[in-house]
């Protein structure tokens, strides 16, 4: 073999490349045309078994693992950098006055560091003192009441920071707590904020509508948080085995005294349990089947304002990619929204999807009934089926239906 | 000498810049991925190698040792060493069946079974030869890369990279002969 059948092997594959057949390339060539065929034809044998097929779940899940780790020597680097220059006894002297300082800080509360660490998110360094401070307000309240409005203050605190560490794009370590308001593959919405669970994710309880979730984690640039833990506390007592008090219930909407006592089991278990362990489970998606029905439930924990689905038919006010405005009603779109459809201003349309702890309309699925160019004829595609049959009338007056209890 | 974006891209990945990370990580999984399953024709495999893979890169930028010019080129670098580690690691584990591939997922019902059998034979007979070989031939018909950027990769001169490949095909040709 030489220089020339190297290049003439090279030249084959190129012209091939362009579009040319085996046949002609060989013309270009006869005095190596019997070491080209073979070459050529073990190239091509070579060509037909690349594929293109990537497997997005495993591009997903590499990744979250990937930045995890990333965010951990980051994390690695970022405390060299600021501890690695001292020498053992001057870091001990350091901890010491670091500790001292927050001590007087907290002492003196709601002052000086204490006030700049408010604005403080997880991974700074005035976090914990963030979370100290919280701690301390909630030992120094006495009444249950008020303490259970602090809990769910520093609770609502916590999704905010997780809000702004994903506008920021930045990836760090979270906890916090609330209610499941959308439950799909592989991805849950607790408090708004998508939690993706990744087969290592250690789930502690079943994953249901409308249940309360302590979630550990981190916060992705894609605007989820990648879940570790995920601690599903019981919000259900009808048998009333979770009853036991009922000096905390402040909603007096609820159905029956076991309720009520199930609900200050919750708040309780909210300040000192730990739930047992009784079951690692994957969520169902079925779930959302299986809810997402005509019918309203309304949420069996009654600590917590009623949580409810909501159906509702009507011509489109306004669309953009984050909300849609049906008959004077806004509704959320949330990137887990089915779209049936193109929405535009004056189509019809279906709507389906939950009403959240602060009244926010959440869409679920939205399907396009008929586009504003056909609504004038009364174009109804009476489809739905399953649907209900309410959502098929015309003239119904679209707002989102009333509850029901179970 | 980098061009600007892959210096960008290059200074992010040594300050670890978080949106850096995930824009290399999506741009270049599907390149690793479809180098590491071209050479072990095997989905779960290659999921694990890929991802080995990208915790190398950041275990060498951390020592200070990563890519110094071209990503692209230093992670199919070291899929090809991650590749040749899982086949290291296969052979100490005679237990499982090295030559057993799993069912094309891409596969059609149109696709004769002949068409699959003869795939299933072309990897058994590239995983035949040397890594090397099987290196410049998943670089230059796996992921379609000129002789300049296979040279880049293999960190080698393009007229080593005309031989090697047609080496390569050569042995690919008799091993195809010898298996069909």
């Amino acid at each position: 073999m030489n220089d020339s059948l190297y290049n003439a092997l090279n030249n084959c594959l190129t012209m091939m490349d362009q579009g040319s057949d085996l046949e002609s390339c060989l013309v270009q060539y006869p005095e190596y045309a019997a070491d080209l065929r073979s070459l050529l034809l073990a190239a091509m044998d070579a060509e037909s078994i690349a594929e293109n097929y990537v497997p997005s779940e495993a591009q997903r899940q590499g990744k979250a693992k990937f930045l995890n780790a990333a965010a951990e020597i980051r994390e690695q680097r970022f405390s060299k950098k600021m501890f690695g220059f001292l020498p053992l006894r001057r870091m001990v002297r350091f901890s010491f006055a670091a500790l001292v300082v927050a001590i007087v800080v907290v002492g003196i509360g709601g002052t000086g560091l204490v006030s700049a660490s408010d604005s403080s998110l997880p991974g700074d360094k005035l976090y914990p003192l963030k979370l100290t401070w919280e701690n301390i307000q909630l030992k120094l309240v006495s009444a249950q009441s008020e303490r259970d409005v602090l809990t769910d203050n520093f609770d609502q605190e916590r999704v905010q920071e997780i809000n702004v560490l994903i506008n920021s794009k930045r990836l760090e370590k979270v906890k916090f707590y609330g209610q499941i308001e959308g439950i799909f593959p592989n991805q849950i919405i607790v408090s708004r904020v998508p939690i993706t669970l990744l087969p290592s994710t250690k789930i502690d309880g079943e994953i249901q509508m409308y249940a309360f979730a302590r979630i550990e984690g981190q916060t992705q640039p894609d605007g989820t948080v990648v879940a570790d833990k995920i601690k599903i506390e019981s919000i259900k007592s009808e048998d009333g085995s979770n009853a036991s008090g009922n000096d905390t219930n402040s909603n007096s909407g609820g159905n029956d005294a076991n309720q009520g006592g199930g609900n200050s089991d919750i708040n309780k278990s909210r300040e000192s349990q730990i739930p047992e362990i009784e079951q690692t489970k994957t969520p169902k998606p079925e779930n959302v089947d299986s809810t997402a029905s005509v019918e309203l439930t309304p949420l069996k924990d009654n600590s917590k304002p009623e949580t409810r689905r909501f159906e509702i038919e009507g011509l489109v006010n306004s669309y953009s990619g984050s909300s849609i405005e049906v008959s004077g009603k806004s509704i959320f779109i949330i990137p887990e929204t089915e779209l049936k459809g193109s929405p535009s201003t004056g189509s019809r349309v279906f709507i389906r999807g939950f009403i959240n702890q602060n009244g926010d309309l959440i869409a679920l699925r939205i399907e396009v009934k008929s586009t504003s160019s056909s609504e004038g004829g009364g174009g109804q595609s009476g489809g739905g089926g399953s649907e209900g049959s309410n959502h098929n009338e015309p003239s119904r007056t679209p707002e989102p239906s009333k509850t029901q209890d179970d | 000498m980098p061009n600007p974006d892959d210096k960008q891209e290059l200074d992010g990945l040594q300050q670890f810049d978080p949106q850096v990370i995930s824009e290399i990580y999506d741009r270049y999984f599907p390149y690793v991925f479809r180098y590491v399953q071209y050479r072990l024709s095997d989905i779960a495999h290659a999921e694990d190698v890929t991802s080995d893979v990208f915790m190398r890169l950041l275990e060498a930028v951390r020592k200070g040792k990563g890519p110094e010019s071209n990503i692209k080129a230093w992670l199919l670098g070291t899929a090809s060493h991650a590749v040749n580690d899982h086949h290291r690691q296969t052979y100490r584990r005679p237990t499982e069946e090295i030559t057993e591939f799993t069912p094309d997922l891409q596969a059609t019902p149109s696709e004769s079974t002949e068409q699959r059998e003869r795939q299933r034979r072309i990897r058994e007979a590239l995983t035949k030869l040397t890594p090397e070989q099987q290196h410049v031939i998943a670089l230059r018909f796996g992921q379609e890369l000129s002789l300049e950027e296979t040279a880049l990769v293999m960190k080698k001169k393009t007229n080593a990279v005309k031989q090697l490949q047609l080496r390569a095909l050569a042995a690919l040709n008799r091993q195809v002969d010898e298996l069909l």
